[in-house]
Parts: C-alpha cells; sequence; structure tokens
C-alpha cells in the first residue's frame, strides 16, 4: 500500500475564487502567552493593540475590526477537552474604522532580533509562537538556508495554493525583505508538485529573485518541517536552517512594509468531496459564520478542526478561528464506530512515513509503557495520522501516540522537579550540618582568644610571671590558628556543594575532620585557658577587673559574625530569588557565602592582630 | 537399576542445565560494579518530596531502608503506584499495592503564605525541607512556589496557621490529549459538550 | 475525542466482505458442481458459525453484534464449506464451530487467533473424511485464482506469503508437485488463509519466509509419505508454522534505525 496511490488526489483552488466572510456579529480571541491592554466596553479601532505578548512564546493580539470590547475571560478553545483558556470577545460596530500604523520605513536596517521582535509585536504567528523564535534571533548566528514552506500539509488543504495565486506579487515581496534582512546564504520556497496554479503563479516572478523555487515531489508529510529539512538541506546546511510558514512570511511583510498586523487569514472550508472553499476570515470569526459563507450548516454536519488527518472534533461552533486554524472539515456525520482488536495486518507500518512500528508502538502505548514506547522509537513519530487512517481496525493510533508522547513530556518535567529537589533538599542538609560545625568552631575560637586575652592580662601586672604567661600566649595563638586552618579546611568543599554524591561524601568527610580538628582545638584552647587562670590565680581581683575591658572586643567580633550571617542570608536570598534557574542558585548562593564569611574572618583577624 | 540411573542422569542433566541458565543469567545483568549504589538508584526514582508520610526522615533515608529491605515498597503516596511499579521493577519484586496504614494519596500541591497574617517567626523556614521559603525574622515569608514540592510539613509549625495548601495551578498550557477510548463516536456539532 | 476524520483504507468489516466477495465465483462453481446440497452445506456451516462466534463473544463478555459484523465468522465458515465439499453437513457444522470455538475464541478473539481457524478446521475434519483419490478441480481453482487476483488489486491481499508458496511450487516442478496447482484448496489456503494477519508474521520479509517455509514442508510432505490430499497437508504445515511466527517477528521486526 503506498501512500501516493490511497492518498486523496490534490486539487487547486485554481477555479473557484477567494471568498471573504462578511463581518460576524462577535470576535472571539484568544490571549494565549499576551495579557490583555483594553478594557470590558472599551471602543477599539482596526489594528488596535488589544494584548501584548508576555511571554518569549506569545504574540500580540490587534483587533481586526473596529468595536467595543464584550468581554474579557474564559472562552473554550479549539482542542477537545481542553480547559478554558482567556480570550476577549469583541463586537464589530461595522464602521471598520482603521488606526493607521506607521510602515517600518527604514527596514532594512533591522537587525534579526529587532525584526523578530516587531513581528511578534504586529501578531504575525509561525510554527510555535512568533514567526522568527525570539531566542533564535537573539543569538544571529549566520543563516545557511532559509525555507518558506509552502506545501499543503493535508489533504483537501488549499489555503497556502489559494495565497500564492493570489497574492504571489506580496509574498515575493516578503522573502526578499526577510532575505533582505536575516541574509541567508540560500533562500528557498518549497511547494508541491500538485499545486500547480500556485507553481504557475510563482514561475514568472521567481526569475530575478534572490529566491529558488523548489518543487517537492514527495506525498503527504511532505510539508513537515523536519521531512522539508532532509529534502532541501545539504548536510552542512542542515544543522543551520529555518522553516516558516508561508502564511506567516506573507503576513510578515505585511506588518513590516505596510504596518498591517497580521487580523486575518486564509481558511479552507472543505466537505472532502472535492468541494472546497477557500475564504479569508478575520481572526476570531466563529466557526459557524464561515460555514455559513460556504453554504454549509453547522447544524447538519461534523466539524473536524485542522485537517483530515491530524484534526481534531470541534465541540462547539462558535469557537473562533485563530492563526493556525487553516482547514475546517466539515463532514456528513457518521454512526458510531466501535474499534476492533489488531488483526496484525502490516498496513500501518508499511505506510508510516517514518519507517516506525505502529502495532507495536500501541501495543506499549495501550498499555502505559512508555518505556518500551520509546524504545520503539516514540520519539520519531511525526504524528502524521496516516496509520489510524488506514488500520482496518480503526485503532486511535494517533490519539494513543500523542497522549503517551505528552506523558514522556510530563515525566521528564516531573523528573526535572524531583532532581530539583532533592539537590535543594540534599543542599540544606549539608548547610544544617555546617552550620552546626561553625557554631561549635565560633565557640572554640572565642573560648581560645578569651583565653589568649586572660593569659596576656594576667601576664602584663607581674613581670615575673612573664615565661608562663607568653606560653600560655603561644598556646592560646596556636589553638586559634588551628581552629581557622579547621575552617578554611571546611570551606574548602563549599565551593562546589553537593554535586554529585562523591563530593559530597567528601565534603561530609571534610566537615568530620574538621569537626575534629575543632573539637582538639577546643581541648586546646581549654588547656591554655586553664594554665593561664593558673598563672592568673594569684591577681584574682585584677583579672575580674579587666574583664570588663575585654569585652568590647569580643563584641565586635560577635558583630563581625553576625554581620557575616546576615549577608550570607542576604545572599542566599538574593540568589534565590534572582533568577528562574534555580539549579545553580544553591552554589551561587554558596559562594557568595563563602565570600563574605572570609571577609568577616578577615576583618576579625585584622582586629585580633590590632588587639594584639 | 536403570531406571535408577536413567532418574541419576536426568537429574544431572537438569542441574547441569540449571547451571548453565544461572550463569548465562548472571552474564546478562549488567555488572553491579559500575552502577551507583541501590539506594542511590532508589532514591533516583522517588519523588523528592521530602515529606515523610512513608515513616522516614526523607525519601533518602526511605531509599536506603529499602535497599537494606527492611520497608516495604508501597509507602510513599507521592509517588504513586507508577512509583510502586518502578521500585518493584529497580528490586525484582512484585508490585504491591499501597499499604492500607499509608497517607491517602492527594494531587500535587503548593503551600500559600497568607502574607497578611504571617508574623515572621522563621519556624516554617526551619521546617521547609528544600528551602522553599523565604523571609527573615519579624519579616512576611513566602513560598517559592516552583520550589515548592507540597510536602506539607511547613502547615504544622506555622503558631499562626497561616499556611494553607493550594492545588498546583492548571494552565491551558498544560493541557493533554484525553485517553483515547476504544469506542470511537460521531461529533454532534453544537452540543457544547 | 479525536477521530480520524478520513479515512484511507476499508475497515475491517468491509475487508472481509470484500473477501466474500472474491469468493463469489468460486461458490457459484461449487453449487453448479454439487447442486442444492452444497447451498445447505454453505447455510449450516454459516449458522453453527454465527452460532459459535456468538456463544464465544458472550462468553468472553464482548459486544455480541459489533463483533458479528466484522464478518469473520461468515468467512471461516464459507471457506471450510469451500475446502469440505464432500463432508457430511454435520461434520462441517461441527468443525467449522469447533475451529471458532476453540481456535479464535479461545485465543481471545480475532486478532489473536495464533493458529488460522479454517486450518484448524481442516485438520478437525481430515480423520472422517471420505479417502480417495484427489482429483484436480480446474474451474474452481480458477475462479479462486480470479478472485485472489482481484483482491491483489483492490490492495486487500497481503501477497508475501502466497507468493513465497507458489514461488517454491514452482520451483519443484520437476519433483512433480505440478498436480498441486490443480487443488482448490491451494489457492484456497494460500488466497485466503495464508494472507491472514494473525496467524502469519507481521513484516514483508517474514511473510516470504513463511510462505516459503509452508511450500517447502508440504512439497516434502506430499512426495515423500502417502498423503494424498494437498489442502490437509498444507493445512497442518501453516498451522506449525504459525507456531513460530512469533519468532520470525522477533527475528524480522526492530524498532528501525534511530534519527
Ligand atoms: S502517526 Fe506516527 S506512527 Fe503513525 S504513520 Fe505517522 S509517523 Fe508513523
Ligand atoms: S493497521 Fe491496525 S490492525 Fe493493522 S497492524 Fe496496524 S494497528 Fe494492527
Ligand atoms: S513518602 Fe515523602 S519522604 Fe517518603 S519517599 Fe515518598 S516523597 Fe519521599
Ligand atoms: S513550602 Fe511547605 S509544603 Fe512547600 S516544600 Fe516547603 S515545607 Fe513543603
Amino acid at each position: 500500500m503506498s501512500r501516493p496511490s490511497i492518498l486523496p488526489a490534490h486539487t487547486d483552488p485554481g477555479s473557484q475564487p477567494l471568498l471573504t466572510t462578511p463581518l460576524p456579529a462577535q470576535l472571539r480571541l484568544w490571549l494565549q502567552g499576551a495579557s490583555c491592554c483594553v478594557e470590558v466596553g472599551q471602543r477599539v479601532l482596526k489594528h488596535q493593540l488589544l494584548a501584548e505578548a508576555d511571554s518569549e512564546f506569545g504574540v500580540a493580539v490587534h483587533a481586526p475590526t473596529s468595536g467595543h470590547i464584550r468581554a474579557i475571560g474564559p472562552l473554550p478553545q479549539a482542542l477537545p477537552d481542553a480547559p478554558l483558556l482567556d480570550g476577549l470577545q469583541l463586537q464589530p460596530d461595522g464602521l471598520d474604522e482603521a488606526l493607521s500604523l506607521p510602515a517600518e520605513s527604514n527596514w532594512p536596517a533591522l537587525s534579526a532580533l529587532a525584526l523578530a521582535m516587531r513581528l511578534q509585536d504586529m501578531g504575525v504567528m509561525g510554527q510555535h509562537g512568533p514567526l522568527l523564535p525570539l531566542a533564535w534571533a537573539a543569538k544571529a548566528s549566520p543563516l545557511a538556508l532559509l525555507i518558506i514552506n509552502a506545501v499543503e500539509n493535508e489533504p483537501f488543504l488549499q489555503a497556502d495554493s489559494m495565497l500564492l495565486c493570489e497574492q504571489a506579487a506580496a509574498v515575493a515581496e516578503a522573502m526578499a525583505m526577510l532575505g533582505r534582512i536575516l541574509q541567508p546564504a540560500r533562500l528557498v520556497l518549497a511547494i508541491q508538485q500538485e499545486q500547480g496554479a500556485a507553481i504557475n503563479a510563482l514561475r514568472s516572478l521567481a526569475a530575478d529573485q534572490c529566491w529558488q523555487l523548489e518543487v517537492i515531489q514527495a506525498p503527504y508529510p511532505a510539508g513537515d518541517e523536519a521531512q522539508l529539512l532532509r529534502a532541501l538541506a545539504r548536510p552542512e546546511e542542515s544543522g543551520n536552517s529555518l522553516c516558516l510558514p508561508v502564511a506567516g512570511v506573507h503576513a510578515a511583510g505585511r506588518a513590516i512594509l505596510h504596518g498591517e498586523p497580521c487580523i486575518s487569514r486564509i481558511v479552507t472550508v472543505s466537505t472532502a468531496l472535492k468541494q472546497s472553499h477557500n475564504m479569508r476570515a478575520l481572526l476570531g470569526s466563529p466557526v459557524a459564520d464561515l460555514l455559513t459563507c460556504a453554504g454549509l450548516s453547522s447544524q447538519q454536519h461534523a466539524l473536524v478542526h485542522g485537517g483530515g488527518l491530524r484534526g481534531f472534533a470541534l465541540p462547539d461552533a462558535t469557537i473562533g478561528i485563530h492563526q493556525h486554524s487553516h482547514c475546517l472539515l466539515v463532514r456528513p456525520r457518521q454512526p458510531a464506530l466501535t474499534a476492533q482488536p489488531c488483526i496484525r495486518c502490516g498496513d500501518c507500518a508499511s505506510i508510516c512515513p517514518s519507517q516506525l512500528q505502529p502495532q507495536e508502538l500501541y501495543w506499549h502505548c495501550s498499555r502505559q509503557e512508555l518505556a518500551q514506547a520509546q524504545h520503539w522509537r516514540l520519539a520519531d513519530c511525526s504524528q502524521c495520522g496516516l496509520c489510524s487512517a488506514v488500520c482496518p481496525s480503526q485503532l486511535p493510533l494517533l490519539d494513543s501516540f500523542r497522549l503517551a508522547s505528552q506523558q514522556l513530556l510530563l515525566a521528564e518535567q516531573q523528573q526535572c522537579a524531583a532532581d530539583a529537589a532533592r539537590q535543594r533538599h540534599r543542599f540544606r542538609q549539608f548547610r544544617l550540618e555546617r552550620d552546626k560545625q561553625e557554631k561549635a568552631q565560633r565557640l572554640a575560637e572565642r573560648a581560645a582568644q578569651q583565653a589568649a586575652k586572660l593569659a596576656q592580662q594576667a601576664a602584663e601586672p607581674t613581670s615575673h610571671a612573664e615565661p608562663t604567661a607568653t606560653a600560655a600566649d603561644k598556646q592560646a595563638a596556636i589553638a586559634a590558628a588551628m581552629a581557622r586552618a579547621a575552617e578554611r579546611q571546611q570551606q574548602r568543599p563549599a565551593v562546589a556543594p553537593s554535586v554529585n554524591s562523591s563530593e559530597r561524601e567528601a565534603a561530609i568527610a571534610a566537615n568530620r575532620q574538621a569537626a575534629i580538628e575543632a573539637a582538639m582545638a577546643r581541648a586546646a584552647a581549654r588547656k591554655a585557658a586553664q594554665e593561664a587562670a593558673k598563672a592568673a590565680a594569684a591577681d584574682a581581683p585584677a583579672m575580674a577587673k579587666d574583664e570588663d575591658q575585654n569585652k568590647p572586643g569580643l563584641n565586635q567580633q560577635q558583630q563581625a559574625l553576625i554581620q557575616a550571617a546576615m549577608h550570607r542570608a542576604n545572599a542566599q536570598k538574593a540568589a534565590a530569588s534572582s533568577s528562574p534557574a534555580s539549579l545553580d542558585q544553591d552554589k551561587k548562593a554558596l559562594i557568595a557565602a563563602a565570600m563574605a564569611r572570609a571577609a568577616a574572618r578577615k576583618a576579625a583577624g585584622d582586629e585580633t592582630e590590632q588587639d594584639k | 537399576m536403570t531406571l535408577v540411573l536413567r532418574l541419576l542422569l536426568l537429574l544431572l542433566a537438569i542441574w547441569l542445565l540449571g547451571k548453565v541458565l544461572r550463569s548465562s543469567a548472571q552474564k546478562l545483568r549488567p555488572a553491579t560494579s559500575t552502577l551507583p549504589p541501590l539506594a542511590e538508584r532508589i532514591d533516583a526514582i522517588l519523588p523528592q518530596t521530602q515529606c515523610g508520610q512513608c515513616g522516614h526522615a526523607g525519601c533518602l533515608p526511605y531509599a536506603q531502608a529499602l535497599a537494606r529491605g527492611e520497608d516495604s515498597i508501597n509507602r510513599c503516596p507521592p509517588g504513586g503506584e507508577d512509583g510502586i511499579r518502578k521500585l518493584a521493577a529497580l528490586l525484582h519484586t512484585d508490585y504491591l499495592p499501597f499499604a492500607a496504614d499509608a497517607p491517602p494519596q492527594k494531587p500535587k500541591a503548593v503551600a500559600l503564605i497568607d502574607e497578611a497574617t504571617c508574623i515572621g517567626c522563621t519556624l516554617c523556614i526551619q521546617a521547609c525541607p528544600v528551602d522553599a521559603i523565604l523571609g527573615s525574622a519579624k519579616q512576611m515569608h513566602t513560598v517559592l512556589a516552583d520550589e515548592c514540592t507540597g510536602c506539607e510539613l511547613c502547615l504544622a509549625p506555622c503558631p499562626v496557621d497561616c499556611i494553607s495548601m493550594r492545588p498546583a495551578t492548571s494552565q491551558p498550557a498544560d493541557w493533554r490529549w484525553g485517553y483515547p477510548v476504544i469506542a470511537i463516536k460521531a461529533v454532534k456539532p453544537g452540543s457544547s459538550s | 475525542m479525536n477521530t480520524p476524520v478520513i479515512r484511507l483504507a476499508p475497515t475491517l468489516a468491509s475487508r472481509n466482505r470484500q473477501q466474500l466477495l472474491a469468493l463469489l465465483p468460486a461458490i457459484a462453481i461449487q453449487l453448479w458442481q454439487w447442486g442444492p446440497p452444497a447451498l445447505l452445506a454453505l447455510a449450516s456451516a454459516s449458522a453453527s458459525a454465527l452460532l459459535a462466534d456468538s456463544l464465544g463473544l458472550a462468553w468472553r463478555r464482548q459486544a455480541i453484534w459489533p463483533g458479528l459484523r466484522q464478518g469473520e465468522a461468515l468467512l471461516t465458515a464459507v471457506l471450510l464449506s469451500l475446502l469440505l465439499p464432500d463432508a457430511a453437513v454435520p461434520l462441517l457444522c461441527l468443525c467449522t464451530g469447533g475451529a471458532i470455538l476453540l481456535l479464535r475464541q479461545l485465543f481471545g478473539g480475532s486478532g489473536s487467533s495464533l493458529f488460522h481457524p479454517v486450518a484448524g478446521g481442516l485438520l478437525l475434519a481430515a480423520p472422517w473424511l471420505p479417502a480417495g483419490l484427489p482429483h484436480a478441480d480446474i474451474p474452481l481453482s480458477l475462479a479462486l485464482l480470479a478472485g485472489g487476483l482481484w483482491l491483489l488489486w483492490r490492495g486487500l491481499l497481503r501477497w508475501q506469503a502466497p507468493l513465497g508458496l507458489l514461488l517454491v511450487v514452482l520451483i519443484a516442478l520437476p519433483v512433480g508437485s505440478g498436480w498441486l496447482l490443480g487443488q482448490s484448496a491451494l489457492w484456497l489456503l494460500a488466497g485466503w488463509v495464508m494472507s491472514d494477519g494473525s496467524a502469519t508474521p507481521i513484516t514483508p520479509r517474514g511473510r516470504l519466509v513463511y510462505g516459503q517455509a509452508a511450500g517447502m514442508l508440504c512439497i516434502s510432505f506430499v512426495t515423500l509419505t502417502t498423503q494424498p490430499d494437498a489442502g490437509v497437508t498444507l493445512a497442518a504445515c501453516l498451522l506449525l508454522l504459525s507456531a513460530s511466527a512469533p519468532l520470525l517477528d522477533r527475528l524480522t521486526l526492530s524498532p528501525g534505525p534511530r534519527t
């Protein structure tokens, strides 16, 4: 069973005129990735900005015609069982008063990124989000191959052919503009052999242009990005090419060269009986209006959004069309069908353009064995729907592949979240442990210092006691130095915390070592203090008096430590709240804290030196 | 006599076969020395909510208990049945239904601090196992929703009960294709189902 | 739920209908050859098949009418009555019903039946068949051939296994396999049983191997032994090889190269 022989032949829209839908009574626009900047009740003019893109993947929404905003709130989406999505309802007032937006007069000077952002603001959409992905444009890498995709990627679809027949010059203009700004080494317009009328319209234009016309021979999923790249890109170009839908390119041309935001698109309304109507419809027009325009009634038919093989049933004919609504399929309602078990006919495998074994994939997907599904190359499924369309048992192959891919994606996200949580939890444990050690150390240090001071003071009044005092002093200094060394040793693993378990273990081992050393330092300090006390026993009243004088020094040190701790907390907080990429935060916070601590230590060290 | 001999031969053959099978099975199994320790591998498939509902102080202690064979695999509610299945596969044991005394499973939620009520006591910060709460003494605290695992450990310590659990928000982008049903129904346009 | 909105190939029910349609010339010839008793045999075999299928479906707690509507039981009955023209009616009913119950329903319905019920039914009936010299039935063979070609043209015949079988029979002509070509059972089993999916490997390569192996086994049996009935021998070979189909699948089926 070969693909070309069973796919319905493409028919040219040639003889059919491009219809224009009458102004609908209500427009329903979705605000995905865009935040609304108008209010309910406000009058808006055609082309006026209604919502601004609020993420990298959203595009702005403009008013398709003049009228009043009637509601802003959740609307049903054109997806099966999807939750409501925020949208706005615009009631046209029939005047079609337009805001005149200036064209970009100096467009050749635009950079790729500026162009991408301009297109986002003009509401020009590509496959996923803005026509030119912002992340790609920001990299500003030289482009080897730019493919403008005019291949009709569904049976019965004629929208792109229609656009090329009607607006060949405008499309050529837009392509020249893109070629000028993006400077691709090769600019190609891909079209399928069956789209004869469109090829004819372009042939005359392609002669003296910077782009070439590539006529594709391959059958159906030839319009997929991956398939086009495989067919057109030379090996050296394949990593560095971009594929844009021709409708988006046309809209980009209108937006940049004429200052018209994208507010309409061409939709094919087909009954699959060689009867297709193409119409230019305002974005947000209810599906029912399009059907009426094509002379069909939404009451008697089943509606499919998005083409015959990949489309899905629309729950509701009041849903407004959006930038991806290239095709509406109207079918007679079918009797309920029941899927039968797989008879292992192998037809799905022989038709699959990705050379998969859909029957094995389905077996594993339907039993939720995602790892096995991955083994059978679920990731390579282009979700073209051919296997579902030929399966004699009418199994929901495509549906289960879509579901399984999404489950895989979800599992991946969950794994990422769990990994992040693990890292944070381990770091927290490490931090608690370290804080405990540090506290012990601080106490030891303080005791050592106090002892040193005591020894000093004990030594000062009586000259004959000097030898013992210096000995005690020395011992105290050694203890302090050891304590410092221990602390420093403990800092070392802190530079790269808990990156993996072995390093973590090393850190913990170092901590333990530090604890032992701290304990030793403590013992030494205690000993020193004892000796100092012994030495000073003769002069108890003097010591008691001098103790008060010691306090400011100690207080200073304490303050420095408190400051350090506060610094660390601040640094942690700042790091935690600064960037969404939270994986590195712990590391950053730790480094910041270590730096703050080092500064504090230095300050404290200076102080003790001054004290001496 | 021959019967006994034959029986002996049969036993010998079975023994030999068993030996061959066992050694080949050992050869086929991945070398355990190159893998991380079992507790680490178990920890890698636990959900890291760190909630302690399994009766251990966190996921890693539970993983260590599992590795020592001291606990059963059906005690982690956040991991769900899927988690039990993964554990069963990793530990080469049978799937077990949830332990009768395990807390019930709940949908994923994140903590939310009522910022008007928070007195800045820092008790919740000390309870949070993943440092998902920000704030300092006598300042209002807040939860980093992206980092919160929904473990509910911060609820109990709060002296003014200002922390509540909210379902993890479901974005339109979180939409999934529904599970394919085997009976395919004709579409009824116009009826908003 | 998403519906595959356009269908590019016939459904299971319509496939089975067309397979039945392709048998029409053969049925006509058989009626002409055997007269009204053949009609009676056909009708009672069909009734018994439908009864057995509904029983099995009910036992497996499946919806009965959607299962029957697929027409597989009917196809089995027609094939068996074409294969066993001279069997007594009760025997025919018994082996039709028995094959459907044992080989289809017991294995979990169509698609899971590892052994084809028609081949199994033929084997069930074999001990009671009147022994006699096989006679070549050229008209019936031609009618079946025509039906098979029509199926091929409609794209409904998975041709690899039958091709493998025919290739072997043609190559073995010097050994004296020519008489097999006149046997209607050969054509029937090749066109309607060997092209079934669940009892054969799923990959084209596996099916070719399956067909060739069946041909070789069958020819060695009929030439080396005195078993005169080509149909029963071939059916036995098919059943034998069906058991190896999962193995062939394992050998020939792979996820393919990663891209
Ligand atoms: S949907 Fe996937 S598995 Fe099915 S034919 Fe297309 S690529 Fe192959
Ligand atoms: S087309 Fe359908 S019935 Fe045939 S092998 Fe594929 S899944 Fe099974
Ligand atoms: S119950 Fe909580 S702490 Fe225990 S393993 Fe599961 S998520 Fe981790
Ligand atoms: S904020 Fe509360 S619920 Fe969330 S992870 Fe921290 S302690 Fe658990």
